[in-house]
């Protein structure tokens, strides 16, 4: 995988107080995401990359999770960003409400820019449908509203770690 | 041999509540060896009244700015460059047919006068001297119809940068409006006078000692405003610290 | 509450809210150099004035496409001529979803047509969700930012106000504090609504697809919780294909806030399907509120707008006035084009507003000095200045009447004969000299007569000089 697409994804995402841990394989990522995870609950999607990182004990509902822990389908080295399109076992709901969020990115699927991202993901011209909902986010939810002073963490996760894994 | 003749657009501002600075102009022009002539039957360009909605208004005065500049030769240059704005972005608009043709010929050939001497004569400087001792600490306020209309703000600075006597300080925020805009002035006053006190604060704010500008109306609405807060800054056009020993 | 035009402009500056409005619009600042380092910005920028000028030329044909694809997708769409159709279709989806609790992402469209209180009217509890818009609505205020509604408001204003909700104290410097409550009050809501009520950035045309960005997730939530997903829009944002929603997606948090990307971008293409957890229903109410009169018209341009709030930031008289100064909806450059051209007929040939208080918006292209900055910080290039100039000519038609109308005619006059305009300056500076010069100083003086005597109320006058340059020159030189 050529280098300077990382190193952009990597500055994207840190200048949005994202966080990028690099892992040589699926497995060492998982090893990295149970570390992050620790002893907390969670809310995790159906997906083959995420089995064996926590135990069956720690799986919450995603209103109560405290991390949610996701599979992206796409990042996107220009602007930070990782995108999801939710289908079956992989619910919106628990890619939202807990407030620190873990997502695992395959280093294939990490593009240069938003018009090949699109492409990845099946966002394109010609006869649909589209899949029904597509997010691309860039590092953690953040507001400005009072006083123009900048707070991490609003309704969407306040926390952002990308796991990216070469197979 | 003569240098390039030159046909002066004083402007209806200048004509009227600053004739000293087209007396600087002329003979700052004519320092640089260019021949200036003064179509006599100029008037105004006819912003006041486009500016305020009223676009047969101005065409009709526009006219006239056509009739005494279009069988000229060479270039025309005031010294404001709202004016200049006026003649090169509205007057094509103002227009249809042919005399939109003649209109954009004209204007092809008007400029203010830094952008005059610096691109046109190809100087980058010519000298000049802050008026009275010591070195005074200057802002230079570009006019937005030069910065934002015309694209224009290197030719200004690189002939202060010429001018002995003085230092250049930067206040924060310097492209924002001085809040002069014509008929704005008028009608929306205290805006305006608010617009002129952010502007005046921050170039003392930053040290400065006087402000420079070539947009007659800037220097009007500033000075005007400056005196009645009785401010101790100065307020002068570029062309008054180009004369080559600092005299005015 | 609210609508297009809520009242007469202010007429003067507003000190309240200059200091937030100095450092948002420095913020501001920042990140366009960082944007502008960042990309190719002039080349950006037109290429994105390229795919809004096509979408808005082609405008009738891309709404039938965004129609049909949408409705392929499974979405119901609904056209609204005005602002009184959209809330009657969207209180109807509401009811017939037996929704009395919508949760409501910021929308300045649904400002414009009253939306809020025809919902109220009908019973529905419409909760703001985004930070700003929700301390907006406890206070009973109403936005004054495109995308920082509650810029006019200080931290302190917020904590009090989180104090009188909660029965708690707030630290106003414990930024971190008062979003958390703000999170913590929410996120029940989220989870009872039965309608999720959003705005649209862009739709595109091709797949019946609908854009919006954000910061905080509060879009997010309110399109993945509730059972009905409602999006209303007006109908120039429509784009045609996915190239153009690539460049734009990007063009608006630079423009915006100088940033590469929004913190959540989603694409929602009809109700969630293939065993997602989202609306069962998605309704786009396409608001035509006076737009698709615009085009054809000199301000069709104006319908190019992507709502980035960029020229607020960037203009001088709304760092004076703030939002709210404006009395309508949209302020700053954009608000004082859009909201006389949406209120009026936008043919142009509508007299406007005679009496000029501002009720039709007639007043609003006044609110300009004409520099030329929201211009240049335009993503899309709109021609801001030129038409506020074309707009003060439209208001002026079919009154003629007026004395300022009446004074431009006789200067016309004047000063379109040289004999006239020199005439002028001779008795301007002969007779009116006893009355400039009586009190003045250095050729400067206190006290102007009509009808420049609005200047002397905050500044001195320069006085007329006694041989203006024209008599200097032909003195020195002759008739040269």
């Amino acid at each position: 995988m050529p280098e300077y697409p990382l190193d952009e994804f990597r500055a994207r995402l840190e200048e949005l107080d994202g966080s990028l841990h690099e892992a040589p394989s699926l497995t060492a990522a998982r090893a990295t995401a149970a570390d992050l995870i620790g002893a907390a609950t969670v809310a995790r999607w159906r997906d083959d990359i995420l089995d064996g990182i926590v135990t069956r004990e720690q799986q919450a509902p995603a209103v109560e999770a405290e991390i949610s822990l996701i599979v992206a389908d796409v990042g996107v080295a220009a602007t930070g960003a990782v995108g999801f399109v939710h289908r079956a076992g992989r619910p919106r709901s628990a890619g939202l409400l807990p407030p620190t969020q873990v997502v695992l990115l395959d280093a294939a699927d990490l593009v240069a820019d938003v018009a090949s991202a699109f492409e990845h993901v099946g966002l394109r011209n010609g006869a649909g449908p589209l899949p029904g909902n597509v997010v691309f986010a860039a590092g953690p939810s953040r507001t400005s509203d009072i006083e123009q002073r900048s707070i991490r963490g609003v309704h969407a996760p306040r926390d952002l770690a990308v796991v990216i894994f070469s197979r | 041999m003569p240098g390039p003749r030159v046909q002066l657009f004083v402007t209806c501002l200048v004509d009227l509540l600053y004739p000293e600075i087209g007396e600087r102009t002329v003979a700052l022009l004519e320092r640089l060896g260019c021949q200036v002539a003064f179509p006599r039957t100029q008037t105004c360009c006819g912003q006041p009244a486009l500016s305020s909605g009223y676009p047969r208004e101005a065409r009709t005065v526009a006219d006239r700015f056509l009739d005494a500049f279009a069988d000229t030769e060479g270039p025309i240059v005031a010294p404001f460059g709202s004016c200049v704005h006026m003649v090169r972005h509205h007057y094509p608009r103002l227009y249809e047919g042919e005399r939109a043709e003649i209109a954009a010929r004209v204007a092809a050939r008007t400029y203010e006068l830094p952008s005059f001497i610096v691109d046109e004569l190809g100087l980058a400087a010519v000298g000049g001297r802050y008026p009275g001792p010591g070195t005074t600490a200057v802002a230079y306020h570009h006019e937005c119809h030069m910065r934002y209309g015309l694209g224009v703000t290197a030719a200004p600075m690189s002939l202060l940068r010429g001018v002995a006597g003085c230092t250049i300080v930067e206040p924060g925020r310097g492209e924002l409006c001085c809040g002069f805009g014509g008929t704005f002035s008028l009608k929306l006053g205290e805006i305006s006078v608010a617009m002129a006190d952010e502007k005046l604060d921050s170039a003392l704010a930053a040290g400065a000692q006087a402000i420079i500008s070539t947009d007659v109306g800037c220097l009007m609405h500033l000075e005007g405003r400056a005196r009645r807060r009785a401010l101790s800054l100065r307020v002068h056009h570029l062309v008054d610290l180009l004369e080559p020993d600092g005299r005015l | 509450m609210s609508g297009l035009i809520i009242e007469p402009p202010r007429e003067g500056p507003d000190p309240a809210v200059t200091p937030n409005l100095h450092r948002a619009s420095e913020q501001w600042g920042a990140g366009r150099a960082q944007a502008r380092e960042r990309v190719d910005w002039e080349a950006w920028r037109e290429r994105a004035r390229e795919i809004r000028a096509d979408a808005v030329r082609h405008l009738p044909e891309l709404i039938e496409l965004l129609e049909a694809r949408m409705v392929a997708a499974g979405g119901h769409v609904h056209h609204a001529r005005d602002g009184e159709e959209a809330c009657a279709h969207i209180v109807a989806i509401c009811r017939q979803a037996g929704a009395t609790l919508a949760v409501k992402g910021k929308s300045m469209t649904s400002e414009e047509i009253g939306l809020g209180a025809a919902l109220a009217h009908a019973g529905i509890e419409a909760v703001e969700t985004d930070l700003g818009e929700y301390v907006v609505q406890a206070l009973g205020s109403r936005p004054s930012h495109l995308l920082a509604p509650a810029v006019h408001l200080s931290a302190a204003q917020v904590a009090e106000l989180f104090a009188r909700e909660s029965g708690r104290e707030f630290d106003p410097d414990d930024t971190a504090a008062l979003v958390r409550y703000a999170r913590d009050a929410l996120r029940g809501r989220f989870l009872t609504a039965g309608v999720g009520i959003t705005g649209v950035n862009l739709a595109v045309a091709e797949t019946g697809t609908l854009a919006i960005v954000e910061s905080e997730g509060n879009i997010r939530l309110s399109t993945a919780l509730p059972r009905v997903h409602i999006a209303l829009m007006g109908i120039e944002k429509v784009i045609r294909d996915w190239e153009g929603a690539a460049h734009l997606v990007q063009m608006l948090p630079l423009a915006a806030h100088g940033k590469m990307a929004a913190a959540s971008t989603s694409f929602i293409t009809g109700p969630a399907r293939d065993g997602d957890d989202g609306p069962q229903e998605v309704h786009l109410v396409l608001l035509d509120g006076g737009r698709s009169a615009i085009r054809g018209t000199p301000f069709e341009e104006a319908l190019h707008c992507i709502r980035c709030g960029a020229c607020l930031y960037a203009c001088p008289v709304y760092r004076q006035v703030g939002g709210h100064g404006y009395g309508s909806t949209y302020s700053g450059p954009i608000g004082a084009v859009i909201t006389p051209l949406l209120a009026g007929d936008g043919t142009g040939d509508e007299a406007g507003d005679a009496t000029g208080d501002g009720l039709r918006g007639s007043s609003l292209p006044a609110y300009s000095s004409l520099c030329g900055a929201c211009v240049e910080a335009c993503p899309v290039k709109i021609p801001l200045d030129d038409q506020l100039v074309m707009l003060r000519a439209r208001a002026h038609r079919g009154d003629p009447a007026r004395g300022e109308a009446a004074l431009f005619a006789a200067w016309a006059r004047l000063w379109s004969r040289p004999s006239t305009y020199r005439a002028t300056a001779a008795t301007a500076g002969r007779a009116l000299r006893p009355l400039w010069s009586a009190l003045a100083r250095d050729g400067w003086q206190r006290h102007a007569p009509f009808p420049f005597s609005g200047w002397t109320e905050g500044r001195d006058a320069r006085a007329p000089d006694p041989e203006p340059f024209h008599v200097r020159w032909r003195r020195r030189r002759g008739d040269a």
